[in-house]
């Protein structure tokens, strides 16, 4: 079966070097599924999953922000942040949620609000990968 | 008179020698502290060369309709983000940044964003307004910390409030070298040139929603990245400068032990022979 070479990147650490058979991710306009043979793309990422299909065996990670980048030789994941789905501390992410909730709640200035939402969201997305690994 | 003179010599030995403790203590602690530090700077290079690729080609592919990002402006106000050490005792590293800084600012109408508590105190005295201060971060620097450090710049930027961004940090060439060093991050720069293919078509890339969108998008990735890697570059140089220094005040403390040793020497040796002289002056006056 063809695959294709996978990096998954951030600035602390390299998730991924390898080959694989395809792999699913969020960008900004939704998920997009990416085959062996790709066209060249470029895209920016939104908070989400990504799942990566190799030999037959998917494994996902929480990701949020950042792009992805597809050439002829390798596809490329520049993540600002990214966890594998069995990396993620699930209480810690409730707290999180939690806490951006109250946040909400409290009506705070425009700024607060948005970074609330922001870090709800992320929270929301760690605990929907880890529970559906 | 000679033994106030040995004890003298006693007391600045244990002074100097529990100076030479303190500096060997903060050798080893900077040396184990640069190690890590190293490492941290090493990993985030590879992230840092493929998003600068991936923005060179960006940039290349969007070149017409440039984005508010790379487009040169009339330079009225200009922005430094200075990273410097949160302490002192490192040799010349904070001084050499801060002259640095000095430089580049002269003649511009700068504001400043601080990092780390040496830079704030420096420029707390100084005439340029300060912007923003992030003192103590650079240890424990994640790259969540940029987040505020660069949406602040950015807005500053779009705004129109200043018309150029630049970076002050030090470069970590070797544990021996480190050089400060000034980059222009906004408006972004990136040499077309290279991208160019060498040969053969050029590959259709593929932009969703738009190259635009994306371009506008990555660069905040970019910027994030460019801070991340040089506060962490700019630790790492600031343990290997304060590791050195501290070598060398431990070298330099060994030596003063040594001479203050042989003029301690010395001058138990002088109060012996005196005091053989007046017993041997004394026990001839006896005998005669």
């Amino acid at each position: 079966m063809a695959t294709f070479h996978l990096k998954v990147m951030t600035v602390d650490r390299c998730f991924c070097d390898e080959e694989v058979d395809r792999i699913v991710i969020r960008t900004t306009q939704g998920d997009v599924g990416i085959l062996p043979g790709h066209v060249p793309y470029v895209a920016a990422l939104g908070i989400g999953g990504l799942t990566i299909i190799q030999d037959g065996k998917p494994r996902t990670a929480a990701v949020s922000g950042g792009f992805v980048d597809v050439t002829r030789e390798q596809t490329v994941v520049l993540a600002r942040t990214c966890e594998w789905a069995d990396e993620i501390d699930v209480n810690r992410a409730r707290e999180a949620a939690e806490r951006a909730r109250a946040v909400l709640k409290q009506h705070e200035s425009e700024h607060e609000q948005n970074v609330a939402q922001v870090r709800f969201k992320k929270a929301i997305n760690r605990i929907r990968i880890a529970e559906n690994k | 008179m000679a033994s106030g003179n040995m004890k003298d010599i006693k007391r600045r030995i244990k002074s100097v020698q529990s100076t030479m403790q303190i500096t060997k203590a903060m050798e080893l602690v900077a040396s184990s502290k640069m190690r890590r530090a190293k490492e941290r700077a090493l990993a985030a290079r590879p992230y840092f060369n493929t998003i600068y690729q991936t923005i060179t080609r960006l940039a290349a592919a969007t070149r017409d309709n440039s984005s508010v990002y790379t487009r040169p402006r009339e330079v009225k106000n200009s922005l430094f983000v200075v990273i410097a050490g949160d302490r002192g005792l490192a040799g010349g590293y904070n001084a050499n940044l801060f002259k640095l800084a000095a430089a580049q600012m002269d003649g511009k109408n700068a504001q400043v964003i601080t990092i780390g508590k040496k830079a704030q105190e420096h420029y707390a005295k100084r005439a340029w307004p300060v912007t923003q201060d992030y003192p103590g971060i650079a240890e424990t620097m994640k790259i969540s910390d940029t987040h505020e450090i660069v949406s602040q710049m950015l807005e500053l930027f779009r705004g129109g409030a200043v018309d150029e961004v630049y970076l002050c940090y030090t470069r970590f060439i070797s544990p021996l070298q480190q050089e400060p060093t000034c980059i222009q991050v906004l408006p972004a720069r990136f040499d077309a040139q290279e991208t160019e293919p060498a040969s053969g078509p050029q590959v259709l890339t593929e932009y969703d929603p738009s190259p635009e969108a994306v371009f506008d998008a990555v660069i905040p990735e970019y910027l994030y990245g460019v801070l991340y890697g040089a506060v962490v570059e700019s630790y790492c140089s600031e343990q290997s400068a304060r590791r050195m220094a501290m070598e060398a005040a431990s070298d330099n403390a060994g030596e003063m032990i040594e001479n203050l040793n042989l003029s301690y020497n010395r001058a138990r040796q002088a109060a012996i022979t005196q005091e053989i002289t007046e017993i041997v002056a004394g026990s001839g006056e006896v005998g005669a």
